[in-house]
């Protein structure tokens, strides 16, 4: 026997990997061509619109008018209006500043090891200040109303502090949901049953309609509160469930030990249960700030400005040709960048976070 | 050793703390005066505004048109019917739109795990696309792209007897000679055989013998027996024509019900191949293994191996995610499809009744969510294995 | 680690009557059971005689139905500062260990002691540290518990219980987790314990530690004591055909 060294078979490079995928078999070979055909041939047309007869510069309506492509001289032009809606142009700094800080504070808030007692008081802090910021009236700042806000900034705003402001409300609504007591825990399914099972724009809209009834006149919220109260008890239900979940998932031995340890229930849950189970459930809680970004789009059904509506308003202008599909295909961009961002920026942690201590 | 003799029948009530007992009374108080904090508020300003209390307005007379209806409705009818064209309409869309998801999702899902990377990445790409944008931007895009999309003063031909215009879609129509009762006996006559068919199939199978496919047979002997009666009675097929940019002839559906019917299908099928994509990844790759080593084809063991504990798998979340199109259905309000919210809005605008208005909102809205849930948790569980 | 003094004639724990459903399954049929302070109990018996009921019921872990639980001198009720006052008197060791992963060992121990208010946080961090060494992983403090192996984990177990000071030690098969080979280490620990005059009631299956250690071994079946007995006794001379019958099947 020689003691020649067996090499194993070179494993092929990439580009052959590919090329066996695409065609290896008669099935595949059919389906890539298949394929390839029909994005072919919607695909070109697509971008001979999109791109080679489109119109970037000048930003000017003339330029449209005259042009078979899409009208992206639109979109440059409004886009400040799109993305900032009529936010006096002069302050555009501030809404500018707030989804700076907003986003910030969202992704800090995601990751376990800022779980510290400091980030309740930064949260605290930081909503009340976007709404001076962008209300203004003090500090040498000029008033601008919530009907002037929107686009971008009104996105990040309710999604950041419906989310914020639901969180603590989740977190007891799913403790009373598995409480002992059969009170507190009826009624804490109620309430998570009853919203889980309306649409949220009937939500918004009962929130619309009906707190002017329920509300003493001088109590009642603006349209700007009214949607936001209703996107914050959607995602109080949400969340709560959430929530629960991760508390299910707990071995239950857990909390057995620090109730033989002579720990209250409060302590417990405090110091034991839920520092485990919402690390556990990460990944839900980013999917659902995901969808709640995307329910903020909602609110163009009551009537408030988000990047949908703005986009429409800008279209509104009778100087334009109104290219609809370029203003969508660019809302629809900023929304994806966002979702798809938070959403990497999500797997990223859990990646960190399964990695043991 | 012990006391036998003193242990009571069955188990007494574990003695309640007092502490518990406080804290719950304190949390039903707290509700209880906010509860009865709003009451009184409402009624005040109720009273204050003179607005109307009560369901009388259900039987007012509407007064206005909807575009898009499942069952007839004209101004003249009530409110009641009104809200009733919104329910149907909605429940019909949902389930046009689930159907199509379904079917197209589980393409998708399949098409994600191809082998062909091309077909991959196509999947991926759309998967991706839908799940980071808001469902009601696609509706609007869509619904904007629809007049650009279309020819101007003509209409396109989609599919073998499909037309498309600036006016809408027509697809064509089946034109039956019967009486509408005929039609109703012929179909619950069909039913009820079929379902004999499944249950002498179901005992067959239950005492161990093997059964002679009675469900496939009687399907297909039904399924005959309706193609001859339907050539021979004389039914016609009714295909649309363009006239102008209008479309005569045929079913007609409004290009607001074409949109969403789009829009929302692509929508949720992304959700749905989601789904299918993760049931067949969960189902162990020991199966699949297993299969193989037993001699059986990769398409035999799709079928006969993975499909069905994937479909045990992913019935909780498809379920889920039916009842979310139903939810999402409420989107088409933001392009003029009259379902049910756009109705109420109409119809509280006209009212001004709002609370009455929320609690139909809330009660249909509760009872299509509880009869989905409790129709597909049947389902549900007749999914899973070895369980009654 | 010295007992802490409790009134001679006060016994530690006194069990009376004592039945516990689960819904219709009645798991504890009138137990009766009195332990001295100082006192070594090994309850032993075949699954689902009602053995780690009997002892989660002692800390409350499970609310008895009927009869009475007195621990120290406290009798058990549902009233909450009463149950915590009596977990604080009784320590348990867990089958799983239960430590708290996102903790550190050193954290682990000093947790309960501080947040009950019974210590500062330094007097808990002294205190832990040389319970830590006295259970000999003093040298893992500053580790999380994923990094530790079975038989280092249970032993700061006993270590955190031990530190809120407790007159009465509960475990709850503390080696049916762990490796062969570290069952050994836990056992030393405990029987160090024992030693050192601690009161303990201890499920097990281990009757080597029995034999060696406890002052009475307690059999249990279907709920019921069967046979309670000094070592010797049990052992060599068993009384009821039960006993007999549980001994052959382990005594292979």
């Amino acid at each position: 026997m020689t003691d020649a060294v067996l090499v194993p078979p070179r494993t092929p490079p990439r580009a052959a990997r590919l090329l066996s995928g695409l065609f290896g078999s008669p099935l595949n070979a059919l389906l890539t061509l298949l394929v390839l055909w029909a994005v072919g041939s919607a695909a070109a047309p697509l971008l001979k619109w999109a791109i080679l007869d489109a119109v970037l510069f000048p930003a000017e309506p003339a330029a449209c008018r005259d042009a078979h492509g899409a009208c992206w001289s639109f979109v440059v032009a409004k886009g400040s209006q799109i993305l900032f809606g009529i936010y006096p142009i002069e302050e555009r700094w501030r809404p500018i500043l707030v989804s700076a800080v907003l986003l910030a504070l969202l992704v800090h808030s995601l990751r376990p090891a800022a779980w510290r007692p400091p980030l309740a008081i930064i949260w605290a802090l930081a909503l009340p200040a976007t709404f001076l910021l962008m209300y203004g009236g003090v500090g040498g700042l000029s008033y601008v109303a919530t009907t002037m806000w929107g686009g971008l900034p009104v996105t990040l705003i309710l999604t950041v502090t419906a989310v914020g402001a639901a969180f603590p409300l989740a977190i007891l609504l799913a403790l009373g949901r598995r409480s002992d007591l059969p009170a507190i825990r009826i009624l804490c399914t109620l309430f998570i049953e009853l919203t889980r099972a309306l649409p949220l724009l009937s939500i918004l809209f009962i929130a619309s309609i009906l707190l002017p009834l329920l509300v003493p006149e001088w109590l009642l919220p603006d349209k700007f509160f009214r949607a936001m109260i209703a996107l914050l008890l959607f995602a109080a239900a949400y969340l709560a469930e959430v929530v629960r979940g991760g508390l299910q998932a707990l071995p239950p031995g857990q909390a057995e030990a620090a109730q033989a340890l002579g720990l209250g229930y409060w302590q417990t849950q405090r110091l034991v249960v839920l520092p485990q189970a919402l690390g556990l459930v990460i990944p839900s809680l980013t999917n659902t700030i995901i969808v709640m970004i995307k329910n903020t789009s909602l609110v163009l059904v009551v009537g408030l400005f988000d990047l949908i509506s703005s986009g429409r308003a800008a279209l509104a202008d009778p100087e334009w040709s109104s290219p609809a599909m370029e203003t969508y295909l660019f809302v629809a961009a900023i929304y994806f960048t966002l979702c798809f961002g938070f959403g990497r920026f999500a797997s990223g942690l859990e990646r960190q976070t399964r990695t043991p201590a | 050793m012990t006391g036998e003799a003193l242990a009571p029948p069955r188990a007494p009530r574990t003695p309640i703390a007092f502490g518990a007992l406080a804290a719950q009374s304190a949390a039903v108080a707290l509700v209880a005066a906010f509860v009865l904090l709003v009451v009184v508020t409402t009624v005040s300003n109720l009273e204050l505004r003179g607005i109307p209390v009560g369901f009388e307005f259900l039987g007012d007379r509407a007064g206005f048109k909807i575009a898009d209806t499942v069952i007839a409705f004209a101004p003249d009818d009530s409110y009641l019917r009104a809200i009733a064209v919104g329910v149907t309409n909605t429940l019909f869309l949902s389930l046009l739109v689930c159907l199509a998801a379904t079917a197209v999702g589980v393409l998708l899902g399949v098409a994600r795990l191809s082998p062909n990377p091309l077909l991959a990445a196509l999947a991926t790409a759309w998967v991706e696309a839908v799940r980071n944008i808001p469902p009601v931007l696609l509706l609007v895009f869509l619904y904007a792209g629809w007049s650009q999309a279309m020819p101007v003063g003509g209409a396109r031909e989609l599919l073998p007897g499909v037309l498309a215009s600036v006016r809408g879609v027509a697809v064509p129509k089946l034109l039956s000679t019967w009486p509408a009762g005929g039609l109703v006996l012929g179909l619950v006559a069909s039913g009820a055989v079929l379902g004999l068919a499944a249950v002498v199939a179901h005992r067959a199978a239950q005492r161990g013998e093997r059964a002679p496919p009675y469900g496939r047979l009687v399907l297909a002997v039904v399924a005959l027996a309706w193609v001859a009666a339907v050539a021979l009675g004389g039914w016609t097929i009714e295909l649309p024509h363009p006239r102008g940019d209008d479309l005569v002839g045929g079913a007609r559906l409004t290009p607001e019900f074409a949109t969403v019917f789009v829009g929302l299908t692509v929508y949720t099928a992304g959700f749905i191949a989601e789904i299918v994509r993760s049931g067949i990844q969960a189902v162990r790759r020991g199966q699949w293994e297993a299969g193989r080593a037993l001699g059986l084809t990769e398409g035999q063991v799709l079928r006969r191996v993975v499909a069905p504990q994937t479909l045990r798998v992913i019935t909780p979340p498809m379920t889920s995610q039916y009842i979310n199109t139903v939810k999402n259905s409420t989107l088409a309000i933001a392009i003029g499809y009259s379902e049910f919210m756009t109705v109420m809005g109409t119809v509280i605008n006209r009212t001004n009744q709002p609370l009455e208005g929320t609690l139909v909102i809330v009660a249909v809205y509760m009872t299509i969510n509880l009869t989905l849930a409790a129709g597909l948790n049947l389902l549900n569980r007749r999914a899973q294995p070895g369980r009654r | 680690m010295t007992a802490p003094a409790t009134s001679p004639d006060r016994p530690a724990v006194t069990l009376h009557g004592l039945h516990k459903w689960y819904g219709d399954y009645h798991a504890l049929r009138g137990v009766d059971l009195s332990v001295a302070a100082g006192e070594r109990i090994v309850i032993c018996g075949p699954s689902g005689s009602g053995k780690s009921t009997l002892i989660r019921c002692i800390n409350q872990l499970e609310r008895h139905q009927a009869g009475t639980v007195t621990v120290d001198g406290a009798e058990a009720t549902a009233e909450p500062r009463r149950l915590q006052a009596i977990r604080r008197k009784a320590g348990m060791v867990f089958q799983g260990f239960n430590l708290f992963p996102h903790l550190t060992v050193l954290q682990n121990c000093t947790l309960a002691p501080v947040q009950s208010g019974a210590a500062s946080p330094g007097e808990a961090e002294a205190l832990a540290l040389s319970l830590l060494a006295r259970v000999r992983v003093a040298d893992q403090a500053h580790k999380h518990p994923a990094q530790l192996s079975g038989g280092q984990q249970q032993r700061v177990a006993i270590a955190r219980a031990l530190c809120m000071q407790p007159k009465i030690m509960l475990f709850d098969e503390p080696t049916s987790a762990l490796d062969p080979e570290m069952v050994k280490e836990v056992l030393d620990t405990m029987i160090e314990l024992a030693r050192d005059g601690m009161t303990m009631l201890a499920v097990t299956h281990e009757m080597g530690f029995a034999r060696q250690v406890a002052d009475r071994v307690v059999f249990m079946d279907q709920g019921r004591i069967v046979e309670a007995a000094t070592p010797a006794d049990f052992f060599d001379r068993p009384q009821h055909e039960r006993t007999r019958a549980f001994l052959g099947q382990l005594l292979h």
